[in-house]
């Protein structure tokens, strides 16, 4: 007779044949909602309070956001192991409680109707915005408080997940200001994403543009850095001692200082694109920021779940890197081709100062 | 369901019974027993399985559905809904859920849904010889597991949880309790 053996310590059989849940590929989809949340957060706040430089921007955002949030979904759909019934999620969402099914399904609620309506209002404020010339009017303005409400909601919504659903890792005692965090990575991703489109829409980086975004990102990454040190500092300090902080600290620290360092580098270069409008800094600044809200992402998204339920050890997994690769290329270059088609087909407008799209000459906002 | 962990000596026929019962494929669990030391050197073996709870966390986070509790207390799961996105596999505080590798949706202990039904014990408590486990109706007042829960001191793991777990168990050790 031989019994269940524990190699990596204590935890429970199921764990490790289950070993982690949700794959990488989960991360990439938290990066493109972050990507499609901000910029609709920055469309609005164009909108809300008729800021010059976004109104320009405005096509940009509206494209962005659009191409990102098409195919957002398509990550998860490539983490269910019944992926021939997602449209389940819209079939049977669960969305009201019951004596049989207790509670609503955050999951659900984010796909069968947030996802929707941030598609039809963005499409709606597109058609507003860029067709019929609606910037400053009333319908335009209550379309986007309604929109940052939503993106809002986008935007924190795998610590809303971990924290509403996930109980056993009690994330909103670790890291109690995560969604504020999530948050700020949102809106430098938005603002690293914005300048790399305007870069590659225009061959260069005009001032007022660059030095709005750059500020975002100086502004998030700044506050970013702060936070979060808080939180960690809280927990050497104050939560030490039982199992959970312990290996909570153990599996999140050393990614958690990878992303402190380009949280840091991106912030340092913003600064400069701010000050100097260097287009290596711009560059430096694009890739540091979304290489740390990536990886920010993935430690959340794939690291955490390898945390025993027993906090006594740590979940080994092999993660499959090359399906995560080719699945993720699969997502940016669909958006891609989306954002390609929605520029040169549908909006068909110039980005800033650009008059000028395939011949045709449109009027500048 | 009641444990008497003192009772059980680690024969695993419940392990066996179960997976014979319900076709659980090898290498996941509907039930286990875990084997810990203790500080005073001997040896103590704790049966697990699905906790059918009260609160159940497994039921919030299903996007479709699949996951539900019955009028009678039973967390089941329909495998004709389950789209497999693993939610409540990371919610369940006690590492009872699997993906089943046959059907490619989440899978569970149904406390033997289709035996309780024509009034049989599930096969785990059938098969134990020690009688360490106890099934029953806990909201029956006559029932015995009724009578043996409310006169014997018991413990559930990870009440903090909120979840109310509704396997009551008997000299628990610390250790095993997690």
């Amino acid at each position: 007779m031989s019994y269940i053996s524990y190699p990596y310590g204590y935890m429970y059989p199921n764990e490790m044949a289950n070993g982690i849940v949700w794959l990488p590929i989960i991360a990439t989809y938290i990066l493109f909602v972050s990507i499609a949340s901000g910029t609709a957060i920055l469309l609005s706040i164009g909108v809300l309070f008729n800021v010059s430089v976004l109104r320009r921007l405005s096509p940009m955002f509206i494209m962005i956001s659009l191409a990102t949030a098409f195919v957002y979904l398509l990550g998860p759909l490539a983490d269910l192991k019944r992926p021939d019934r997602a449209f389940y999620i819209f079939i049977y969402p669960h969305l009201t409680s019951s004596e049989m099914y207790p509670g609503v399904s955050l999951i659900a609620l984010m796909a069968s109707v947030m996802w929707p309506l941030l598609i039809i209002l963005l499409i709606v404020l597109g058609y507003l915005i860029l067709w019929r010339n609606m910037w400053n009017s009333l319908l335009t303005k209550i379309l986007s408080l309604i929109l940052i409400f939503v993106s809002l909601i986008w935007s924190t919504y795998f610590a809303s997940l971990y924290f509403a659903t996930i109980p056993v890792l009690r994330l909103n005692n670790l890291l109690p200001l995560l969604p504020v965090d999530l948050f700020l990575e949102t809106m430098a991703t938005a603002g690293a994403v914005g300048i790399l489109a305007f870069i590659i829409h225009n061959r260069s980086l005009e001032r007022s543009a660059s030095k709005i975004l750059s500020l975002t990102i100086l502004i998030c990454g700044s506050a970013f850095i702060i936070l979060r040190f808080f939180q960690i500092f809280r927990l050497y300090t104050y939560m030490t001692g039982s199992p959970e902080t312990s290996i909570f600290l153990n599996v999140f620290t050393p990614l958690n200082n990878v992303v402190f360092i380009l949280a840091l580098l991106s912030s340092i270069s913003a600064f400069y694109v701010y000050i100097k409008n260097s287009m290596i800094s711009a560059f430096i600044m694009i890739i540091t920021t979304i290489l740390w809200s990536f990886y920010d992402k993935w430690l959340f998204a794939v690291d955490i779940q390898s945390i025993s339920k027993t906090f006594l050890s740590i979940i080994s997994a092999e993660l499959d890197l090359l399906s995560w690769s080719l699945e993720t290329v699969a997502m940016i270059l669909l958006s891609l081709f989306i954002y390609f088609i929605l520029y040169t087909w549908v909006v068909k407008k110039p980005i800033l100062d650009t008059g000028v799209v395939r011949g045709e000459t449109y009027d500048k906002y | 369901m009641f444990i008497d962990v003192s009772k059980c000596y680690g024969c695993m026929a419940c392990v066996v019974a179960c997976a014979a019962e319900n076709n659980v494929p090898v290498g996941v669990f509907r039930t286990w027993v875990e084997r810990h030391i203790l500080p005073s050197g001997t040896v103590a073996f704790v049966p697990k399985l699905c906790n059918h709870c009260d609160n159940p966390p497994c039921v919030k986070p299903c996007p479709t559905g699949a996951t539900y509790r019955t009028e009678d207390g039973l967390v089941l799961v329909d495998p004709l809904k389950c789209i497999g996105c693993g939610a409540c596999i990371i919610a369940c505080p006690y590492g009872a859920r699997y993906y089943n590798p046959i059907t490619g949706v989440v899978d569970k202990c149904t406390f033997c849904n289709h035996r309780i039904k024509i009034g049989r014990p599930p096969a785990c408590v059938e098969a134990c010889p020690t009688r360490a486990r106890v099934f029953g109706d806990l909201n029956d007042p006559n029932s015995e597991i009724r009578k043996i829960v409310d006169k014997i001191p018991t413990k559930v793991i990870k009440p903090e949880t909120g979840a109310e777990p509704q396997i009551y168990y008997y000299s628990l050790p610390e250790v095993g309790s997690r």
